[in-house]
């Protein structure tokens, strides 16, 4: 393993020692892509204009979407993936409701807390 | 290379790559015992080769499948060129098995057109067909009999330009200058299939050359021997 | 355990394939797509070469009567999990009940269903490859039926780190095709070396083997492909004796028209070889439906090998990043 749990802890301690808010690691097919709490952008607080909730990337890479807006998807559904190297892993959607924006593009990278769709609560008949 | 029997026949032994896993060696020649002898024995000694997973002998060839992961290609080309030459002829006879043949009539549907060919009665096919002994030289396209060689060259009869529907179960069947035993029907699987070949007889009793439950589960082997009787001629 | 509730014909049981049988006139046999199966494999920490379930007709229904790690590789057909979707290329756990259901695919032509410690069947002859013309291996010899219940073999328990699963760029952006000078929009490439009779077809069959377009025809399956395109000829029309064939070989019988040998091969033919596809592109030619279009690239052993390279670094970094992403459970 190239990135083991204590090499992490070790290089977040050294990135709040200097002051670096943000580390990006590349080898092989591995990244790893440390942002310090300040970079990191608690969901809730993005856009306090919409009424919807947001589902966010988990994870640092490149985006691909699965679904689109206007969607209706279920709690636990898989709307997007985040590649790492060969490796996809899941976005899902937090509630049932509907996918009412997209907030990020087809092959954008994004990183832990990027939302990635707005979504509207709620269970719809059809 | 010069022609006989429309064959290609090659003047020396030729190694070639069969994509990046595999290495094909054609012997010079035309088919002989002598040759294919000795392509039984480069097969087995190639076996044990590093690198190699398989060989399969053709008729006048041999096939050495590798690990392409382990196994250099040019170099394993190399030493198979090396090593041919050197391969001595001479086995043990294997084993004579007698299979009694009905020539014509159902399953042998292709006899008269056979015959009209050469010019013949069915008869006469039957007793060309019936007269040598017909040797294991390599294994078929699928588990069975093999390949045999031994025909009358006199029975030569190209290849069907275009394939028609046969049933092979037990069937004896010739194309240019070879002769096939099929293995019995097997439930289950298709009955029909696509052939240039000729079926010019059935062998009713022809015993399961390949199965499983039995150990080893092959009742012939390369080099194996087969005497066809001839039971009846319906035309 | 899975049981199988509706499938077409001809979907079947694969690995890797039989090596060491050619003796009986036994061919490798196999998947058509063996980094898909490979792919699968490595989701869910299994080897390589565990056998999963070969779909190529569908719409494909199946339940899982127990909780059971799996993995849908291949083919981009849509997968739903009990009703949800999945993203192509995708391992995750299903519940005890959950139906399983793969539609026509969008875009490849075979699926592959792998799962957790694979498929509980006797090997035959080394392999649990399903050699469909003499009824052997796989399950029970033959191709799945409705009501099939197969059942997998004991692994290290594990569970996802995301309890939506994890899954795999496919192969055909994560291993790019070689290069080929005017391809179309929608064309496949495949590398292919020269063949021993290379050289007995004309001058002008050998430029069109790679510079013009070869349409799959309906005669295909997963015992070779009969292409269409322009003619290929040769110098002068000798008869073959019958030698061993592998996957891969592109004969020409007297029409001119090429065959591609693929999974089932028989292991010998008569027909002359004007080249070889090689083992790292075998794949894509099995992920071509009827009505696909392919181009040939000749390339050399070294290329091929390179090719090959490329392929094991795919699979070895997933299986090695997928690990991080599964964690023994209790």
């Amino acid at each position: 393993m190239m990135f083991t749990a204590d090499k992490i802890a070790l290089l977040v301690a050294t990135m709040k020692r200097n002051g670096v808010a943000e580390l990006e690691i590349r080898e092989e097919a591995e990244e790893l892509r440390l942002v310090g709490a300040a970079g990191v952008r608690p969901t809730a607080a993005i856009s306090p204009r919409t009424a919807g909730r947001m589902v966010s990337a988990t994870a640092f890479g490149v985006l691909h979407l699965e679904r689109q807006a206007g969607a209706a998807v279920e709690a636990g559904e898989i709307v997007a993936t985040v590649a790492a190297g060969p490796l996809r892993r899941p976005v899902v959607s937090p509630i049932a409701g509907r996918l009412t924006r997209m907030l990020a593009r087809q092959a954008q990278r994004v990183e832990y807390g990027t939302p990635i769709f707005e979504i509207l609560e709620g269970k719809e008949r059809s | 290379m010069s022609v006989n029997s429309d064959v290609t026949v090659l003047k020396e032994a030729r190694v070639s790559f069969c994509g990046s896993a595999a290495v094909l060696l054609d012997a010079e020649g035309p088919l002989a015992l002598a040759t294919q002898e000795r392509i039984w024995r480069l097969s087995d000694k190639v076996r044990q080769w590093e690198g190699v997973v398989d060989t399969q002998p053709g008729m006048n060839s041999l096939l050495v499948v590798v690990d392409s992961r382990t196994a250099d290609l040019e170099a394993l080309a190399a030493r198979l060129r090396e090593t041919w030459p050197g391969v001595p002829s001479g086995r043990t006879a294997g084993r004579l098995i007698e299979v009694g043949v009905i020539y014509g009539g159902e399953g042998g549907q292709d006899l008269p057109e056979v015959a009209a060919f050469h010019k013949c009665a069915p008869a006469d096919i039957a007793k060309l067909h019936s007269g040598p002994e017909y040797t294991i030289f390599a294994p078929g396209v699928s588990p069975g009999f093999g390949y045999l060689f031994g025909m009358d060259k006199r029975l030569f009869t190209p290849r069907r330009k275009v394939p028609v529907m046969r049933a092979l179960g037990g069937g004896v069947s010739i194309a240019g200058i070879q002769s096939n035993l099929g293995k019995p029907y097997v439930e289950g699987t298709a009955k029909e299939v696509p052939t240039g070949w000729y079926m010019i007889g059935r062998a009713p009793d022809v015993p399961q050359p390949f199965d499983l439950d039995r150990t080893p589960p092959n009742l012939v082997s390369l080099g194996d021997r087969i005497r066809f009787r001839v039971d009846r001629v319906e035309a | 355990m899975i049981e199988i509730l509706e499938t077409p014909p001809l979907n079947t049981m694969q690995d890797l394939g039989r090596v060491g049988y050619r003796c009986h006139g036994i061919g490798r046999g196999g998947v058509m797509d063996r980094l898909a199966l490979a792919a699968g494999n490595a989701l869910l920490g299994n080897d390589d070469g565990e056998a999963g379930l070969e779909f190529q007709l569908f719409p494909v229904r199946l339940r899982f009567t127990r909780e059971t790690a799996f993995a849908v590789t291949g083919a981009h057909c849509e997968a739903r999990l009990a009703g949800r979707r999945l993203p192509p290329w995708w391992a995750t756990r299903a519940q005890a009940g959950d139906e399983l259901v793969l539609s026509s695919p969008r875009k490849g032509m075979r699926a592959y269903l792998t799962i957790a410690g694979g498929f509980d069947v006797p090997q035959v002859l080394g392999s649990r490859s399903t050699h469909a013309r003499d009824s052997f291996g796989g399950f029970h010899g033959r191709p799945l039926l409705a009501g099939d219940v197969l059942g997998n073999r004991a692994h290290a328990p594990f569970v996802f780190r995301d309890s939506a699963g994890v899954g795999a760029t496919p192969a055909e952006e994560a291993v790019p095709a070689a290069p080929c000078e005017d391809l179309a929009d929608g064309e496949t490439v495949v590398r292919a070396i020269r063949a021993a009779e290379f050289d007995s077809f004309d001058e002008a069959s050998q430029t069109a083997l790679c510079r013009t377009p070869w349409k799959v025809t309906a005669r295909s399956n997963r015992q070779g492909y009969a292409l269409s395109g322009t003619p290929l000829r040769r110098n002068a029309l000798l008869e073959m004796r019958s030698h061993a064939i592998v996957p891969g070989v592109i004969q020409v019988p007297p029409s001119g028209q090429p065959l591609i040998q693929l999974a089932e091969a028989n292991s010998a033919g008569g027909y002359p070889k004007i080249g070889v596809v090689i083992e790292a592109d075998l794949w894509r030619i099995g992920q071509l439906p009827p009505g696909a279009t392919l181009r040939f690239v000749l390339c050399s052993l070294q290329e091929a090998r390179a090719a090959e390279q490329a392929s094991d670094a795919y699979l070895a970094s997933l299986r090695r990043l997928a690990g991080y992403c599964r964690k023994a459970a209790a």
